[in-house]
């Protein structure tokens, strides 16, 4: 790659990675080989072999503003690369606000999540 | 082509293994065997790619399944080369109120269709991808490369927005057991309440 194609390639990756994100993620990334990554979340990755991550990004707010309410029940199994049973439930605003004052609600998802 | 470069390859390599008929000569076998496809639109090749989208009250499914040479153009641009798989979930929006709570038993394929009343959202809440092979794709959220075999999944929600998400493939006898509620209206801000 000569100097041109390095520039323009850095162009491109650091106006995607200046945008401000607006998301709440969650990732589950294996992978065996190489591996490279920019994301407008603003994590980078450059990996060689075999590599496992589990990430979240939360959006910022500001001082003292709430950055989002999130309620999860995570059942995830990996055994290998194309075998990975999840089960879980995710909320996030208002339903996160609820099933926090809903101690019964809670306990039947949890069973649900891991009962299987 | 450089001809400087072509023809300083000449003269250590036979005019047959320039760079670009070398390139021909490994794509048009692989065409020959393997085929090629494009998500929505070029060579579909049978049994070799696959769509299908499975819409429901409780989660829009796209899934994706290449093999060969493909390329991709919906939420991304991608060029892959080997076995591709690719799961999009799509939640519906619902009034406030509804969430996945009441019926997160549901399943996609055994609920009531009925896509004139379901509104899907935009943005899929969930990617699973799966690539055995070489593989560089761009979106408007990241750049991605890799080769060898990768498995990634991605939750991603608008922090705007109220959702409740369920996600279930521990039971083979079910299926894929999937509720994604996104409800339309901006989530309060606790801090200007107060």
């Amino acid at each position: 790659m000569n100097n041109k194609h390095f520039a323009c390639m850095a162009v491109i990756i650091g106006s995607l990675s200046g945008c401000a994100s607006k998301h709440l993620v969650y990732v589950q990334d294996t992978s065996f080989g190489l591996t490279f990554g920019v994301s407008t979340e603003g994590t980078q990755k450059l990996s060689l072999g075999y590599d496992r991550d589990v990430y979240s990004v939360v959006p910022k707010k500001g001082d003292g503003k709430e950055a989002m309410s999130l309620f999860s029940i995570n059942n995830v199994e990996v055994e290998g690369l194309d075998d990975m049973t999840v089960s879980e439930f995710v909320a996030g605003g208002e339903p996160a606000k609820r099933l926090a004052k809903e101690p019964n609600a809670v306990n039947a998802l949890r069973t649900k999540v891991y009962s299987d | 082509m450089n001809l400087k470069a072509s023809q300083g390859t000449k003269l250590s390599l036979p005019l047959f293994f320039t760079k670009a008929r070398f390139l021909l000569c490994l794509l048009i076998p692989h065409f020959a065997l393997a085929g090629c496809s494009f998500n929505s639109f070029g060579l579909p090749i049978h049994e070799l790619y696959s769509e299908e989208s499975d819409e429901s009250l409780t989660a829009k499914v796209v899934r994706t399944r290449a093999k060969g040479l493909h390329f991709e153009t919906r939420e991304s641009l991608g060029i892959y080369f080997g076995v591709y798989e690719r799961e999009l979930i799509y939640p519906t929006k619902r009034q406030a109120n509804e969430g996945c709570l009441p019926d997160f038993s549901s399943a996609p394929r055994n609920s009531t269709r009925s896509n004139t009343l379901a509104a899907y959202h935009d943005e899929p809440i969930q990617m699973t991808t799966k690539l055995y092979g070489v593989g560089l794709s761009a979106s408007l959220y990241e750049v991605t490369g890799a080769v060898g075999a990768s498995h990634k999944r991605v939750v991603r929600v608008p922090s705007q927005k109220s959702f409740s998400f369920f996600y279930d493939n521990t039971n083979s006898d079910l299926g894929t057991v999937i509720c994604a509620v996104v409800w339309p209206e901006a989530k309060k801000d606790v801090s200007n309440e107060q």
